[in-house]
């Protein structure tokens, strides 16, 4: 766990504003820490989720976006399910990720960030995921072949698997669902 | 029964065998799933980690084209994948509850949606639809001799608002449908853990820290295989396993196929060869 010093920070009204308004309360939380002793991926978090939490109830929202919790979170609903007080935390780490994207403010965890990013770029493509053009594009974006990644395709292709020719599905109907919300922002 | 089915991107490419095992099951125990015209992806993880607007407009799409299969008398929406299963759900829940949020999501569904169908796993069907009994009836050759355990993962028992068809810490009905097949069933540790979901190309050191945990609980019991409802979880399941003695996983379909005498047996696509079953 990682000791936070906060007091540099001001807190941010806007952005105390904002997770309100998503219908999100993290005020509620009084510390159990029964989200991060439930949590499966807390080891690989510097700040915890309950430390997610509370940055979030005071509105120190450059603290929160620089740890890798939000990032690492798997949205196994755990936390959530056991929560006392019902705080929806994953929803909060989703509606943080927004924050940091819209925002431009780095990932910690960036290929985290790009897998998700090129799973989008895909869906707008060719309307579903298809895991060969996903593992290319994920390895163009990051630099880098995952390990482990060429053996598990090509077992994946031989036990007929995966398919050399992609599945496109509603590619249009996909394309101007993700037309029209760019067009509202 | 009939049923909307929403078979999901997954059952289509790397998991069609979950697919072809619960169609063919479905059709044994009169289960009619008819295909939703038209379906699109529910954008599964990403979509609501990065999106939040677009994930419920991607799952109301959905409710709306199953809503338009019978205006009348609205039908249930049956999915096999526990993603899809949550996403969908989700988009129905919020939808209901806030009229506001419906106005905008419509707009960029391009459909009207009044979100008025249920939303079921196939495991939820048939349980407590078509019932044990019922199954149980119908088995040709009882799986004796087989030592599994059932694994639920996440979706299918969290959030407990809105998958609330078992128990979120202690769901039993996968290992009930199992015993009903004659299969041993052990109460093991690892039931609702997670599998790492997403991070399988991002963080796999991760996915196979848990998966590891996983496969550790299910030998002490002295399991023999798991069997999972989820595609995600199969194929992290199956990837992550770093030990020499290997654990095959199966789809519970796969298994109640096997049972009810049906052409679909456990596949032989799995990484991990399943060990010879008999007939």
């Amino acid at each position: 766990m990682k000791y936070i010093d906060a007091a540099a920070e001001e807190q941010d009204q806007l952005f105390i504003n904002e997770l309100r308004e998503a219908g999100l309360q993290p005020k509620l939380c009084v510390q159990c820490l029964t989200c991060t002793l439930s949590c499966p991926l807390s080891f690989a978090m510097d700040f915890q989720p309950h430390q997610v939490v509370r940055l979030a109830a005071l509105g120190f929202k450059k603290h929160v976006l620089s740890g890798s919790a939000i990032w690492v979170c798997a949205s196994c609903q755990s936390c959530s399910a056991r929560c006392p007080y019902g705080i929806d935390i994953p929803r909060l780490m989703d509606v943080l990720h927004q924050v940091a994207l819209r925002e431009d403010i780095p990932a910690q965890q960036p290929r985290i960030l790009a897998f998700h990013q090129v799973f989008l770029w895909c869906l707008k493509m060719l309307g579903q995921p298809y895991e060969p053009l996903l593992a290319l594009l994920y390895s163009l974006k990051t630099r880098r072949i995952p390990p482990g990644l060429i053996s598990q395709g090509i077992s994946l292709l031989l036990k007929g698997r995966i398919k050399l020719v992609p599945i496109i599905r509603r590619r249009k109907a996909v394309a101007d669902i993700f037309q029209r919300i760019k067009a509202r922002q | 029964m009939r049923y909307a089915f929403y078979p999901g991107c997954a059952q289509e490419s790397s998991a069609r065998e979950y697919r072809l095992s619960a169609e063919v099951v479905c059709r044994e125990l009169g289960v009619e799933l008819e295909e939703i015209p038209r379906w699109n992806c529910c954008g599964a993880s990403s979509g609501h980690f990065l999106n939040e607007e677009l994930s419920l407009a991607l799952a109301a799409r959905n409710l709306a084209l199953a809503e338009r299969m019978n205006p009348d008398q609205p039908v249930s929406i049956v999915t096999i994948c526990p993603a899809c299963y949550l996403r969908l759900k989700t988009a129905q829940v919020r939808l209901r509850n806030s009229p506001k949020l419906r106005q905008r999501v419509e707009k960029l569904a391009g459909l009207p949606c009044e979100a008025k169908c249920e939303v079921r796993h196939l495991l939820d069907v048939l349980v407590n639809s078509v019932g044990l009994e019922n199954i149980e009836g119908r088995i040709r050759s009882k799986l004796e001799g087989f030592k599994l355990v059932a694994y639920y993962g996440c979706y299918l028992v969290r959030p407990p608002e809105v998958a609330a068809f078992d128990d979120p810490e202690n769901p039993m009905m996968m290992d009930r449908l199992l015993r009903a097949l004659g299969a041993d069933v052990p109460d093991w540790g690892g039931k609702v853990n997670c599998c790492g979901g997403s991070l399988t190309l991002s963080r796999p050191d991760l996915v196979s820290k848990l998966v590891s945990d996983l496969i550790e609980q299910a030998l002490e019991v002295g399991a023999q295989g798991i069997v999972v409802a989820c595609a995600m979880c199969h194929y992290n399941l199956e990837a992550g396993q770093k030990r020499r003695q290997k654990l095959p996983i199966f789809y519970f379909t796969e298994f109640l196929s096997l049972a009810l005498g049906l052409s679909v047996k456990p596949s032989n696509k799995c990484f991990i060869a399943p060990p010879r079953l008999r007939r």
